[in-house]
């Protein structure tokens, strides 16, 4: 170390010793006067001490960035002339005179002045890459390139070169260039490939950037396998996953890796939403390496992305926009997949939550998506039987007590309900819904106090998503309070409702609607006649009795609705746009506070879109 | 369109489609907070409501009634026919920009075409093609905006020096500050032969520096390559200038300030004491500044920007300063003429969003339907469509 340090203070003792005090303040002078922006005071001051020392690196450095200053490119280029003339070896010196060319504008003699110095030391390694450095300095970087290229042809390294082209054809969006570079690092030292992946992908989002480089990458495949790592990486960032999925295939054989790629991709694909692919490659992994640790966890990836799978297409083909309505058909081809996956889970993971979870997701897609109310009921039972204490159980009450209202069985939908309102770790929302749907069950037995009571509780949190339910039924009670008889009818239509007995529903709220003394109950049984016809796919009749419900106007607090209703219907069950788009249009100019404006907007420009 | 109105922003692009439409428009100047008249078709009373829009359906005896009132003497109010919906340009980089323009969010919320155009568009002279041009937050001095201290190792920062080096390259420049200077100098030229230009944030004051420094180098050597001219100070030629004279400029490249133009935030002080008030003109004898006024509120919320407000002493004579905030130098709007064109200078960089800085996510108009800061924006896309009355003063 010592040896080291000792010839640099060694240097530095010297370039201050050949100074006399009297120049060292002279030369602090002239930096105060640049300083303060008098670069021709300055410049008068370095000139003379330049005169009286012209070896003197620091008065030559000086004078050089001075001339720069005061544009005086001829002055420049004379100083750096006569150093040159001092020490013609120092190859930096022609850098810095083209470099002064450049500066002035002369761009024809600072090419000349490089191109000459490279060829007048060509034998030197170095030579070219100082001269790219000057002009990447004056951001020539076209001209970087050709010196760089140059000494890469003449080099015994080639790979010396190919860093700062990459970097350099990056910068200049020449793509399929700055990928070639990259690609002869990796080939030269296989080592590097993260470091060049992750500056590959620096710039990979740049327009055209991404598939210019997989396509330069595409041709090395052969060569290493990193090169294979590298395109499989890069068909992700282009969201191509099934090339991706295909390269990793390809990776797995070769590397012999076991699936251990291959696994990360996946979930790495399903965190991304592209269910497909995910569940293609937990399929896979499941089928040729069911020896590995993580194909439990792999089986699991497999069912949630069947499910998710599934539940995209069903989506598409259940009647969701109306208020009330049977389940779509499930196609049972595609349901039993994602049921199997499931059990094989419940089977791998016996008694763990992972299994628990599996269990009520069973039950969700049978009484739900089955519409097997039976079955589901069997599975929701083992988690509430055998599992009490799982975070699942409550969801698996509910589910339970849903089922039973839907059967009829009051008693015991509202002991399971009460099960979930004193579950320990159930969570509030749980509990308002439990809350809610007693408050339900007391109202179909006409119990109405206890059902008022229920709802107070539930009305109390305003953030739960139940609580807007709770008020619209609490009103509703509370303002039929004193016509018990056609109230109690009501809550027999709405409790056939739950049943999906629709049409029979349809004949008790058209009882009360055109009953007289109802008339607390008109504006909703009517509104509930119409919602039924939905159901039942009665849809000519429904339009009609919508319209009457919007000649009402403010004498119907649901007008609003039954004309969005209307939209609606035109939109999904007959299919015709133009008509919906009147509806949604009518709706917009009749009702300009109702709550189904955004969604009516909305249904507007989607149409519209369509339309034209 | 008073405070009653749901929508103010997307009023002006339903109006802005009448008239693409072939219809005519008056904009009743003053009355009800500026509101405007168009016959009735199904076709705007559709777009009313899809875009919540209040509007009145009135009848002819009515519609009288509101002419008499506003064009009564005793109302400081008066009616301009709009005829036809001007060729918008916005001047916007092509690719990604770690900041948002506030008039393209009011364009795209308000549903108003417009083209981006950039200096090869501009330098080929295509700006005949268009009546009004916005400059937003682009430096016209070739300083890259004065980000150099804080932004150089940007990767945004990098592609953008590249991009103008490029446009530099291309169009036959040495040096991007010489190729802007050639970009104010066409835009300057297309003002005055008629057009409309409308600046905010950073291109109002870079914009006139850039015209006083046409035959001057103002840029340090990280910018341009090259050393700037040591006096340049004296050497700018105030006569070139739209808007501004006698300013200081600051080439030091580590500081993020073109010149003394812009307040600084130290002068602005606390952000709830930052309002700026919108003066009062004579809507019969200066329609053009009360167009440009038009607004439910005079006293709008500030909003900074790189350039934030303009210092009061550093204007024009013959400027026309319409909004400023009261007992200081510090002016937020202007206005003026050059040849047959004009030009209107906004400062700040987004009415909604107090210190918009580099990478922040775009303003959600949606939630600010009423904003009387972008409405002095909207004011300035349909002024151009505004027929020519002769002039009372």
């Amino acid at each position: 170390m010592i040896k080291k340090i000792l010839p640099i203070i060694l240097f530095a003792f010297a370039l201050f010793a050949q100074q006399s005090p009297m120049d060292q303040n002279q030369f602090m002078l002239a930096e105060s006067y640049e300083q303060r922006g008098d670069f021709v005071k300055a410049v008068e001051i370095i000139e003379t001490l330049n005169k009286k020392d012209p070896a003197n690196i620091q008065y030559f450095n000086k004078l050089n960035s001075l001339y720069l200053q005061l544009k005086k490119y001829d002055e420049s280029a004379a100083l750096i002339n006569s150093r040159i003339n001092i020490t013609p070896q120092d190859i930096s010196l022609y850098g810095l005179l083209g470099s002064t060319y450049y500066t002035a504008g002369d761009r024809t003699k600072a090419y000349q002045v490089w191109d000459d110095t490279a060829e007048k030391f060509k034998t030197n390694p170095m030579t070219l890459r100082i001269i790219s450095n000057y002009a990447i300095e004056k951001r020539d970087f076209e001209k970087a390139i050709e010196y760089l290229n140059r000494g890469k042809e003449i080099s015994k390294d080639p790979f010396l070169y190919s860093y700062d082209l990459g970097e350099l054809y990056q910068i200049t969006m020449r793509y399929r260039e700055a990928a070639s570079e990259y690609c002869d690092l990796i080939k030269a030292n296989p080592s590097q490939y993260q470091q060049i992946e992750s500056k590959i992908l620096s710039y990979s989002n740049k327009p055209n950037a991404l598939d210019e480089t997989i396509e330069v990458v595409d041709k090395h495949k052969s060569d290493d396998i990193s090169f294979s790592y590298l395109l499989a990486r890069l068909y992700i960032e282009k969201k191509n996953y099934d090339e991706a999925f295909d390269l990793f295939k390809e990776i797995d054989k070769k590397q012999n890796t076991r699936g251990a790629d291959l696994f990360s991709f996946g979930e790495f694909v399903y965190r991304d939403g592209e269910y497909k692919t995910a569940s293609e490659v937990f399929k896979f992994l499941i089928d040729n390496y069911s020896d590995q640790q993580n194909i439990p966890l792999a089986k699991l990836g497999y069912a949630k992305t069947q499910e998710a799978l599934f539940i995209q297409k069903y989506n598409a083909t259940n009647p969701e926009w109306k208020s009330f309505f049977i389940p779509a058909k499930v196609d049972e081809n595609e349901i039993e997949p994602v049921i199997s996956a499931y059990q094989e889970i419940i089977k791998v993971y016996q008694h763990s939550e992972v299994a628990i979870e599996a269990n009520l997701r069973i039950g969700i897609l049978l009484a739900h998506y089955r519409n097997d109310i039976i079955e589901g009921e069997k599975y929701f039972s083992i988690i509430t039987e055998t599992y009490p204490m799982s975070k699942f159980a409550s969801l698996a009450f509910i589910e339970l007590g849903n089922i039973k209202m839907q059967q009829a069985k009051l008693d015991e939908a509202e002991k399971l309900f009460q099960s979930v309102v004193k579950l320990q770790r159930a969570n509030p929302e749980d509990k308002s819904y439990a809350n809610y749907q007693l408050a339900r069950i007391f109202s179909f037995r006409n119990d109405f106090e206890s059902a008022r009571k229920n709802l107070i509780s539930v009305m109390g949190n305003l953030k739960d998503n139940i609580a807007n339910d709770a008020i619209e039924l609490s009103i509703l009670l509370n303002t039929a309070k004193n016509d018990s008889s056609n109230l109690s009818l009501y809550c027999s239509a709405e409790f056939l409702t739950e049943q999906k007995r629709f049409s029979e529903a349809k004949d008790l709220y058209l009882q009360l609607s055109q009953n007289p003394q109802a008339f607390v109950f008109h504006s909703i049984a009517k509104l509930r006649v119409a919602e039924m016809l939905i159901a039942t796919d009665a849809f000519s009749a429904a339009i009609a009795d919508l319209s009457l419900i919007v000649e009402e106007a403010e004498k119907n607090i649901y007008a609003d609705k039954a004309l969005y209703l209307q939209g609606q219907i035109y939109q999904y069950g007959l299919k015709d746009s133009l008509k919906a788009v009147e509806s949604y249009e009518s709706l917009l100019a009749k009702f300009p506070k109702s709550l189904f404006l955004d969604e009516a907007r909305q249904n507007i420009i989607e149409l519209k879109k369509k339309l034209s | 369109m008073d405070l009653t109105q749901t929508d103010h922003l997307k009023a002006y692009g339903i109006t802005f489609h009448a008239l693409e439409d072939g219809l005519k428009a008056d904009w009743l100047l003053n009355y009800r907070g500026g509101s405007f008249m168009i016959d009735q078709s199904d076709k705007i009373v559709s777009e009313c409501l899809l875009n919540e829009v209040l509007f009145e359906q009135i009848n002819l005896s009515q519609a009288s009634q509101i002419y008499a009132e506003v064009q009564s003497e005793d109302n400081n109010m008066d009616v301009v026919r709009l005829e036809k919906a001007p060729r918008i340009a916005v001047y916007v980089p092509p690719g990604f920009q770690p900041w948002d323009d506030a008039v393209t969010l009011a364009l795209e919320y308000a549903n108003v075409k417009y083209d981006k155009i950039w200096n090869d568009e501009i330098l080929r002279g295509d700006l005949e093609k268009y009546d009004w041009i916005h400059l937003h937050h682009e430096d016209f001095t070739g300083q890259y905006g004065k980000f150099y201290a804080s932004f150089s190792n940007a990767q945004w920062y990098i592609d953008q020096q590249i991009m103008y080096e490029n446009d530099a390259k291309k169009n036959g420049f040495n040096k991007v500050s010489d190729m802007m200077k050639a970009v104010s100098l066409t835009i300057k030229n297309f003002v005055g032969q008629g057009g409309f230009l409308f600046a905010m944030c950073s291109a109002t004051d870079s914009y006139d520096i850039s015209l006083a420094a046409e035959n001057v180098d103002i840029c340090a050597p990280v910018f341009d390559g090259d050393a700037a001219d040591p006096d340049a100070q004296s050497k700018l030629d105030f006569s070139k200038t739209f808007a501004f004279q006698n300013f200081k400029i600051d080439m030091n490249p580590y500081i993020y300030e073109y010149s003394d133009i812009d307040i600084q935030p130290a002068e602005i002080g606390l952000e709830q004491n930052d309002y700026f008030t919108l003066f009062d003109f004579s809507a019969k004898y200066d329609p053009v500044p009360t167009m440009l006024t038009q607004d439910h509120a005079n006293v709008i919320k500030g909003f900074m920007g790189q350039t934030t407000m303009f210092r009061k002493n550093l204007i024009k004579n013959s400027v026309i300063v319409m909004a400023e905030r009261q007992g200081t130098d510090q002016v937020k709007y202007i206005h003026g003429n050059f040849g047959r064109g004009t030009f209107t200078f906004y400062g700040g960089h987004d009415p909604e969003d107090y210190q918009h800085a580099v990478g922040d996510p775009p303003t959600d108009l949606s939630l600010h339907k009423n904003s009387p800061g972008y409405r002095l924006i909207l004011n300035n896309i349909l002024f151009p469509a505004a027929t020519k009355k002769k002039q009372k003063t």
